[in-house]
């Protein structure tokens, strides 16, 4: 096929991802210099008007680089939690295997320790989850066989959006009752 | 049926828009629990600017420029999450303008040798014409085709090939949906990540199965 070459130009008004320019290609000369020395220590939020969110300084920081991994996929789930047995440390999901969707959902007790700290928030009636199992290789470590759940975090619903709801469930109450 | 191997994989959604990229923080996200806390430990900021915000947490990385934002990951157990992270930013900053929506799948090839890279480019775009001008052996760079979608959504489907080092054949998709002022980014991804990543994940390795046979 050849070398490495994209003839194609790049194009902003595409949605496609694939994106090799360079950061630095992408501001005007003029804006970094002005931004060149500065520090950031707020930054607006849009979802609260007027309000500032408040961060460390040097927020362009030169953090110390993690260490690169790669995660190898064998099997995969989507589960939604139907009961929780704080008493036994353990709760009943219906999952859905996502590599081989033609396999039917199965029911599976899983061990509470198994959800991540930063999820156990999470975990209640009707949560969804996924339930990863695959080798995890690190550099300068064997290979190891990982499972790994990561609750699913969408926003709550606000006040307005839980009218709007109310709203549409009567709307479609009286066309149902209507018939 | 063998399907062909990839030996990597990515997953993106790109939005272009209006956008404030300063407001992109690995902090913004932790502190309205899009992700975990924890991500915010492996959470590594190459630059905040009010023209462009690029970082990464353990599992995606995130560049917002002011008219297009993109989200990545390379982890096939977080293409579900990568969604979550776009419906649940985009619904907080819902009066973000988002004018066309990109749900991308990019599957990485490799040749066994020299000749079955060849056989992918000279199958997928013929030399014939070529031969008759150019002296030596033409080998395929690049390439794009594209298709209209089939379900209601306005856009298109463009699917690009492009050769790699090493043997490698670079093929992405691009599911492209134009949106309109009333389309919810929330329902349209909810209902379409998952075809658009399976109807990606079958034409990547249709094209390279069929361009090997």
């Amino acid at each position: 096929m050849g070398n490495l070459q994209t003839a194609v130009p790049y194009s902003v008004e595409s949605t496609f991802p694939a994106s090799a320019e360079p950061i630095f290609k992408k501001l005007t000369k003029k804006s970094l210099s002005e931004w060149s020395g500065c520090q950031v220590d707020s930054l607006p939020t849009e979802d609260i008007p007027g309000t500032t969110l408040q961060i460390p300084k040097h927020a362009i920081a030169t953090p110390l680089k993690r260490i690169k991994g790669d995660f190898r996929l064998l099997q995969m789930w989507e589960g939604r939690v139907i009961s929780i047995d704080i008493d036994n440390n353990e709760f009943t999901a219906v999952i859905s295997d996502k590599t081989n969707p033609d396999l039917p959902d199965e029911q599976v007790t899983l061990s509470i320790e198994d959800v991540p700290k930063n999820d156990l928030q999470l975990l209640n009636k009707g949560a969804v989850f996924y339930w990863s199992i695959g080798y995890a290789d690190y550099p300068g470590r064997p290979r190891t066989r990982e499972s790994r759940i990561r609750f699913r975090r969408l926003p709550k619903w606000t006040h307005r959006e839980l009218v709007k709801a109310r709203e549409k469930g009567a709307e479609l109450a009286k066309i149902f009752s209507s018939h | 049926m063998v399907n062909p191997e990839f030996v990597d994989q990515e997953a993106s959604v790109v939005l272009v828009g209006s956008f404030n990229p300063k407001i992109f923080h690995p902090q913004w996200f932790a502190r309205h629990e899009i992700v975990p806390e924890v991500d915010l430990d492996g959470a590594d900021v190459e630059i905040i600017h009010p023209e462009i915000a690029k970082f990464t947490f353990p599992w995606v990385s995130i560049e917002v420029l002011q008219n297009r934002f993109t989200a990545r990951t390379r982890d096939v157990a977080h293409y579900s999450p990568l969604r979550d992270l776009v419906i649940s930013t985009f619904s907080l900053l819902a009066h973000s303008p988002v004018r066309q929506l990109g749900m991308n799948l990019t599957m990485i090839h490799t040749a066994k040798d020299e000749d079955s890279w060849h056989k992918i480019g000279d199958t997928l775009a013929p030399k014939t014409v070529w031969e008759k001008s150019l002296p030596e052996r033409i080998g395929l760079l690049s390439m794009r085709v594209q298709s209209p979608r089939t379900d209601e959504l306005p856009g298109k489907i463009t699917v690009s090939v492009e050769s790699r080092p090493e043997y490698g054949v670079s093929i992405s998709f691009n599911s492209h949906v134009d949106l309109g002022e009333d389309d919810s980014l929330y329902d349209i991804l909810s209902e379409y990540w998952e075809k658009a990543i399976d109807q990606g994940k079958t034409i990547c390795e249709t094209t390279i199965r069929e361009a090997l046979k």
